[in-house]
């Protein structure tokens, strides 16, 4: 199971206690806080939580898409080797849409509604390839038929406008692949769709990336989303990682109460009769002056100071299961999550079957 | 013509033409590339639309601003082919100050020459001026305003500050200022109207650049490693051009104004030149005995700054998608 990680000099993503902050008229928004975070060639990877976790954050500094100039950011990113952090804008240019690329959450307000959506799509092309624009046309032409959208030849001319919320995304993942992108980002790339269209938008987006060889970011609030299709998640809380591991792991014996907070709080179809949603009480902290210790402790059952909850974090170690959670080996005990719970029913009803 | 596509068209203007709701995708099974999905179903549709041809077909329902092409048009033709049918302006002939006649439609002036002819030639220097100056402020708000809201900051406060300093000055006096500093004549009317008129532009445009930068699509052109010039041409120029259209096209009626009460103030357009605004303030003083002296370019001016102004109403209206 336990996958030989690589060293992180090798590593073909590997984020190295990234720190984002943004100066606003009220201070320092410190919205990401020391994120160490792999991501192996080809691996499916989701990140999870809540609004202002810092999820997008993490990501759009990867691709140093962040204003320069109230911006504060130090650390690590190591893109093969190369680190992004200290590298220059046209080397970063080089880098976006090319080595890695990215889909945003609503493609309504990310196409451009004056451009046709071929224009879009080869204007991608054409920034890193030095194509013509016919030939260009006509792999956008390919690339829209390779999403799944009918008639490419005569969608290419088409505004976007024209097209329905899936057919949009359908063309960001479409320019998303066109430069055979090694990495993917697709931050909340369902978010803004009809549910009838976010399985299949979804379900391609990951075929689609595997068949070019690209590993996937999924940035997501929605732990549903992720559950089939990640080979590995990262929970984030307050600019920090709470939990990471593979989803199995994750899913089946979460460690960090808020893991544990985010899996009581999903519907579940198979639930039995009586069984109700259980929301995580308490707001997110404010990323302005986040709580000292473990940024959870004003929402978590169990935080208690006789374990430092108030004052320091544990580490996170950067590959297997781990949890940035003093109390993580009582947590099933104490709190019962979902899985826990399932598993005691389910030897209940083996032990009344054999009576 | 007409096909059932584009009735569908007409129904659903933006949203959604062209395509049909995703309502019966629920017992769709697992999507394959072959498979055609019930959100992609492609509909009958005509030939695609864009914004600008969009634009283009609410300006062309617009009547008054139909009228005001009309009239641009019509003086613009009057303006270029105008002088070659009628006297020269400079001509002058035995009889001062006659009534419209025959040979003189519009009559003569207090020197003798034709009405007609001056008020063409007025025409045409007005015209010119008016698109003389509404290039160079639009190029001068352009920059200052692009550049002002691209980088934001420091250069942004600075530029603005100074903007608004020179909103703060009173125009005539800032006007009178340049023109003693250029002496009189037609290249200083242009640069003074140019240099007192590029700041409405420059905010305009900034306040475009501050608005379409922060757009998720200007995000997503980055994040594809689209070049900071292309983002700036393709991605938020066109979006900024709309406002400076219809300011572009007020801008011209606006100069032609500010370049008759420049004349007629006599800091202008000099004589023997001949310019709307010196006509009639050189006429004033003959109004009771010689009125079409000032009623010709009176009705000149007005016509031609109406016809741009009803033209810079229209293409706000035709570009505001919200209000049809």
């Amino acid at each position: 199971m336990a996958v030989p990680s690589p060293s992180p000099a090798d590593a073909f993503l590997h984020i190295d206690d990234l720190q984002v902050g943004f100066d606003t008229e009220d201070g320092l928004v410190q919205a990401v806080r020391g994120v160490d975070l792999s991501i192996d060639r080809g691996e499916v990877v989701a990140v999870v939580g809540e609004s202002g976790s810092g999820k997008s954050v993490t990501f759009l500094a990867v691709l140093g898409l962040h204003p320069e100039h109230h911006t504060q950011l130090s650390g690590r990113i190591s893109w093969q080797g190369e680190d992004l952090v200290t590298a220059d804008e046209d080397r970063l240019r080089s880098v976006r849409g090319a080595e890695i690329s990215m889909i945003f959450q609503d493609p309504l307000t990310a196409l451009n509604p004056v451009h046709t959506v071929g224009k879009q799509i080869t204007e991608t092309i054409r920034a890193h390839e030095n194509t013509s624009k016919q030939d260009a046309k006509a792999r956008a032409v390919d690339l829209l038929g390779l999403v799944g959208i009918p008639q490419p030849q005569r969608r290419v001319d088409m505004y976007p406008h024209e097209f329905s919320g899936g057919m949009r995304q359908r063309a960001m993942i479409a320019m998303a692949l066109s430069c055979e992108p090694e990495l993917v980002i697709a931050d909340e790339p369902t978010t803004a769709l009809d549910v009838t269209v976010q399985a299949q938008v979804l379900e391609l987006l990951l075929s689609k990336t595997r068949e070019v060889g690209a590993g996937l970011v999924l940035i997501t609030h929605d732990l549903g989303v992720v559950a089939g299709m990640a080979d590995r998640v990262a929970v984030m809380y307050a600019g920090r990682i709470a939990e990471r591991g593979e989803i199995h792991e994750v899913f089946e014996g979460p460690r960090h109460p808020y893991t544990i907070g985010l899996l009581d709080s999903l519907p579940r179809v198979d639930a039995e009769g009586e069984e109700r949603l259980r929301p995580i009480g308490g707001q997110p902290p404010s990323m302005l002056h986040p709580p000292p210790g473990c940024a959870f402790h004003p929402r978590c059952r169990i935080a208690s100071e006789d374990y430092g909850c108030m004052r320091a974090i544990p580490e996170v170690v950067p590959h297997g299961h781990s949890a940035a959670c003093w109390r993580q080996d009582e947590v099933d005990v104490l709190l019962g999550s979902r899985a826990t719970r399932d598993a005691a029913s389910d030897a209940d009803a083996e032990a009344r079957e054999q009576q | 013509m007409t096909s059932p596509g584009d009735e569908l068209r007409r129904a659903g203007d933006l949203e959604g033409a062209g395509t049909v709701g995703y309502g019966s995708s629920v017992d769709l099974p697992h999507i394959g590339v072959a498979h055609v999905d019930a959100d992609l179903t492609l509909t009958e549709v005509g030939p695609s639309r864009s914004l600008m041809q969009d634009a283009w077909r609410r300006f062309r329902r617009n009547r008054l601003a139909m009228f005001g092409l009309g009239l641009v048009v019509f003086l613009l033709l009057v303006a270029i082919i105008g002088p070659f049918l009628v006297d020269d302006p400079s001509t002058l002939y035995p009889f001062a100050k006659e009534q419209p006649t025959n040979q003189h439609w519009f009559g003569t002036d207090e020197l003798g020459r034709d009405v007609l002819a001056r008020v063409v030639y007025g025409i045409r220097l007005s015209i010119v001026i008016g698109f003389m100056v509404a290039i160079i402020e639009s190029i001068i708000g352009i920059v200052v305003g692009s550049v002002s809201g691209w980088f934001g900051g420091f250069s942004d406060t600075l530029l603005m500050r100074f903007v608004d300093v020179m909103l703060g000055i009173p125009y005539l006096l800032l006007a009178f200022a340049l023109i003693a500093l250029l002496g009189k004549g037609v290249v200083a009317v242009i640069v003074t109207l140019a240099l007192t008129a590029w700041l409405q532009t420059a905010r305009s445009v900034r306040a475009g650049f501050i608005q379409t930068k922060e757009l998720e699509y200007v995000d997503a052109a980055r994040a594809m490693g689209v070049p900071q010039r292309r983002i700036i041409w393709r991605h938020i120029l066109p979006n900024v051009f709309q406002p400076i259209v219809v300011l572009i096209a007020v801008g011209i009626g606006a100069a032609i104004l500010g370049e008759a009460a420049l004349s007629f103030l006599g800091v202008g357009i000099q004589p023997p030149d001949p310019s709307l605004g010196l006509m009639i303030s050189e006429s004033q003083s003959h109004f009771s005995t010689a009125p079409w002296l000032l009623i010709f370019p009176g009705v000149a001016i007005v016509l031609t700054v109406l016809g741009f102004l009803l033209i810079g109403d229209g293409l706000r209206d035709a570009f505001d998608v919200k209000d049809t």
